[in-house]
């Protein structure tokens, strides 16, 4: 309940944080909520006293707070649409992407480092960790166009662009598989970066675990190295990596707009992309408020499910 | 490990030395083009080929070099420099400062970097000193933290106490006994800022939000998206780089660890 | 005759490759008996403890030459699985400081289930490890609580009745109390004892503090720098200590009257492989004479009486 409180200062501050940005845009803040475009004065006159803009700051950052929390993210004069409703269309391809790589980075990273822990200083474990070192220190957008060229490119196994086939989009199981094939690349190239960090984390916790005297006392009562590592070594070391994972969502949602920069897939990342290049700032704005509101939810959700796993955070 | 901190330390001198001396290590020059476009490696001289509009990728490479790590190391260096002043104030004198402070950090860490980065230098147009003021601004947090709460053990350290009750001022204190005692720690996260900026930097070229007038090894792997198909030099080589050299600089926050830990743990 | 439950014979502990921290160690426990093991930190006495339970905390640590007869078994050769079998159901052990001993994140009446659980015993789990929390004086909701929540008497109950759930013959308890408040010191000690004479466990009672083995032991061995410097019936050694690190021992006893003048042996236990020649104990020794003392190393001899002591002055007296 606390951790809930806590939380709705730090989104009143990312909403103001952006109203910031629009009134600090160099020119006239208009722009920053139209977009860059020649458009027709009287619109531009409108959203001006929409905002308020010719008020006070004070009550300029008021009206702009309370017009978000009524879910108005602006409207995006480049796309002719409200912004809100041009996110949600994008929202689930991005869902599937953040959330296959998570998923997958999570679990493999999880198993990676478990398995290199237990067998700590082995050749397993000294190739395993050399490549998550370098793993982490691959930009992910760089590794999407290598995945590309490997297997879409020379190989001509995987598609390279896009969510779906782009001619006779199937149903069925014909559709499924197809999304999969779309999915499997930029999912893989999102992931890897995560996934190196999950795993070292597991592996260093699992470690410290191994370490401590109630392994020790655990194995005076004759566990062995099984019961030990799924009984004590995982479950104390699931709070360090359920952390990891949960206060590094937004790292993964800034991967995700490059890798679907890279592979054209049709979601929010490509979608800032655009805006970016169109400059239309409202989207982008929309965008930002998003991303950080989700990475505000992330961490308080990982609070919780931290409470949960660890008795002794009350 | 030793060995590979040495080969980390040879990749970055090498690098540095190119990026300064690059127009004698280059044999081409970056900015201008010729009709000797989408060569492949090792044609005519040119050892990575050349792009879409025939310009060297080994000069644009090592002229790269400059951008990434001009913003790399500034950003992590100013990064560090606000991160010990801020969280040095906030151990050393608790109450509402302390208070105020962790919440600025707080507000900080939960802040979506790349994103937000983006978003201001599309707002307020590119340059490499707004890029490394937005990466400074994102990256001294952590550093903040971690300085919070080494001097906020330290100031009950006996050897503080004696300095004070000895008569020395509060702000000699902290920075002649307090502040050169916590930045070990600080010096390993600044190696770590700079791979991060690193990345950061060469995302916003990637996005096309570098500095226009500059090359940087973002931008010739956005030139290179549209090329992957024709041309895939174009994308190799400056991604290798920027790999190499985040890797080089993770590996010297391991070693420098490795060697500022006491209990000597790998 | 029954074999006694613990006999060490000649035992040797080495780290890989490296010195010995434990050096020829004869020792036995006999069922309903509890022996003291005593000696500064670095003696090597846990390491002796941890050996006759196959297990050491610390890496490449082996056990190198000797015997370790359970019931007239010999277990140095057993293979990891078969002391795996042993550990917990036919040796119980209880360690120091039992916060760390504990894993923070189970419930307390998992922790003792898991003795069960491992040796495949799983009939009636939870009444059992209900009647074993009776055992150690607790009540039932014990079961439910973590770690955090409970006392440090209570999280030794715990160990002890971890230690117990499969009817051990054996009960090693290392330093059992020295973390405890000297307020719950006794009630461990108190119930230590009882269960000795109510199972008729064969206790080793490993400790530093000799006050606790006077109270509690019938025999005492005396460890020094890896070796047993001394041994016999408690009160016969205590009345009469033979050896001078005895001797320096009970010296650095608090005695409550003479409190100012509370003495301690000068100098530190030498570190495994760094013991000087002749007597290990010569450089600290009061009493020690160039020769033999500093030449040659004393061996450990039984005297007239039984008792065993490694010194070369023992009989000039």
């Amino acid at each position: 309940m606390r951790r809930i409180l806590h939380a709705i200062p730090l989104l009143l501050a990312v909403i103001l944080l952006n109203y910031g940005l629009i009134a600090a845009t160099p020119g006239d803040p208009v722009t920053a909520l139209v977009g860059d475009f020649p458009a027709p004065a009287a619109y531009r006159a409108q959203v001006r006293h929409d905002y308020g803009l010719d008020k006070p700051v004070p009550i300029q950052a008021l009206r702009y707070l309370v017009r978000v929390l009524h879910g108005d993210l602006g409207y995006s004069f480049a796309n002719r649409q409200p912004v809100v409703s041009l996110i949600a269309g994008r929202l689930l391809a991005t869902l599937e992407l953040v959330g296959t790589a998570l998923a997958f980075a999570s679990i493999a990273g999880v198993l990676l480092g478990a398995v290199s822990a237990q067998f700590g200083g082995g050749i397993f474990d000294r190739a395993t960790r050399g490549a998550l070192t370098v793993g982490y220190a691959l930009p992910e957008f760089w590794v999407g166009q290598m995945l590309i060229l490997c297997f879409a490119i020379w190989l001509g196994w995987l598609p390279s662009q896009g969510a779906h086939a782009i001619r006779g989009a199937a149903g069925g199981w014909a559709g499924i598989a197809d999304g999969l094939r779309h999915l499997l690349l930029p999912a893989i190239a999102l992931s890897l970066r995560y996934l190196a960090l999950i795993a070292r984390v597991t592996r260093t916790s699992i470690l410290d675990v191994l370490g401590a005297n109630f392994v020790l006392a655990a194995r005076a009562r004759g566990a062995g190295s099984i019961r030990v590592l799924f009984g004590h070594a995982l479950r104390n070391a699931a709070a360090p990596v359920l952390n990891t994972i949960g206060f590094n969502l937004g790292f993964i949602l800034a991967g995700s707009a490059l890798v679907e920069t890279v592979f054209g897939w049709p979601g929010i990342g490509r979608l800032l992309f655009d805006s970016i290049e169109s400059r239309d700032y409202p989207t982008m704005l929309g965008i930002l408020l998003l991303v950080s509101v989700c990475v505000v939810g992330a961490n308080l959700l990982t609070d919780i499910v931290h409470r949960l796993v660890d008795p002794r955070v009350a | 490990m030793k060995r590979q901190g040495w080969m980390a330390a040879a990749w970055l001198i090498a690098l540095v030395l190119a990026a300064v001396f690059a127009p004698a290590v280059a044999n081409f020059d970056p900015y201008s083009g010729s009709a000797d476009s989408l060569l492949p490696p090792f044609t005519q001289g040119h050892w990575f080929g050349t792009d879409d509009l025939g310009r060297d990728i080994w000069a644009e490479t090592v002229f790269g070099a400059r951008v990434s790590l001009i913003v790399g190391v500034s950003a992590a260096l100013l990064g560090a420099i606000v991160g010990v002043a801020m969280g040095a104030l906030a151990g050393w004198h608790r109450g509402a400062v302390d208070a105020t402070l962790m919440r600025l950090t707080e507000f900080f860490q939960i802040l979506p970097r790349f994103v937000l980065a983006m978003i201001v230098i599309a707002l307020f147009g590119p340059g490499i000193g707004k890029v490394i003021l937005v990466i400074t601004v994102l990256a001294w947090p952590q550093t903040a933290r971690m300085v919070r709460a080494s001097v906020a053990t330290l100031r009950r350290a006996p050897f503080v106490e004696a300095a004070r009750i000895g008569g020395m001022p509060g702000s000699r204190v902290l920075m002649q006994e307090v502040v050169p005692n916590v930045l070990a720690p600080v010096i390993v996260l600044a190696a770590m800022d700079v791979a991060a900026a690193i990345l950061l930097e060469a995302g916003l070229g990637f996005f096309g939000l570098g500095d226009p007038n500059l090359v940087s090894w973002g931008a010739m792997l956005n030139e290179a998206q549209q090329y992957l198909r024709s041309a895939w030099w174009m994308a190799v080589f400056p991604g290798a780089t920027i790999a190499l050299t985040v890797l080089a600089f993770n590996r010297l926050a391991d070693v420098l660890n490795a060697g500022l830990d006491p209990r000597g743990r790998s | 005759m029954t074999p006694p439950v613990l006999a060490l014979r000649n035992l040797s502990v080495a780290i890989q490759g490296g010195p010995r921290i434990v050096e020829d160690v004869s020792l036995d426990v006999a069922a309903g008996e509890m022996v003291g093991l005593v000696g500064e930190s670095g003696s090597g006495k846990s390491m002796t403890a941890y050996a006759a339970l196959g297990l050491f905390p610390a890496p490449r640590v082996r056990i190198e030459a000797g015997a370790i007869l359970l019931e007239g078994r010999d277990l140095a050769m057993l293979s990891q699985k078969e002391w795996r079998a042993l550990r917990g159901s036919r040796i119980g052990m209880v360690f120091q400081d039992p916060a760390g001993f504990l894993d923070p994140v189970l419930p307390a009446g998992r922790q003792i289930a898991e003795a069960l659980i491992v040796h495949g015993d799983r009939r009636g789990l939870a009444a059992r490890v209900r009647a074993l929390l009776a055992q150690v004086d607790l009540p039932e909701s014990v079961a439910l609580r973590y770690p955090h929540e409970l006392s440090g008497g209570q999280k030794q109950r715990v160990l002890i009745a971890a230690a117990l759930a499969m009817r051990p013959v054996l009960l090693i308890a290392d330093e059992p109390t020295t973390a405890l408040d000297v307020s719950v010191q006794a009630g461990i000690l108190k119930l230590l004892d009882g269960l000795r004479q109510e199972l008729g466990l064969a206790v080793l009672l490993i400790s530093h503090d000799l006050a606790i083995v006077a109270q509690t032991c019938t025999r005492v061995f005396v460890m020094y720098a890896g070796q047993i410097v001394e041994s016999g019936p408690t009160e016969a050694v205590f009345a009469a200590p033979r050896h001078p690190y005895t001797q320096g021992l009970l010296a650095s006893l608090l005695d409550p009257q003479v409190r100012s003048e509370l003495y301690a042996i000068p100098g530190t236990v030498p570190a495994a492989g760094m013991s000087p020649p002749g007597c290990r104990f010569h450089p600290r020794c009061p009493r020690a004479r160039a020769d033999p003392c500093a030449l040659r190393p004393p061996v450990l001899t039984m005297r007239a009486d039984g008792r065993m002591d490694r010194c070369w002055l023992a009989d000039a007296d």
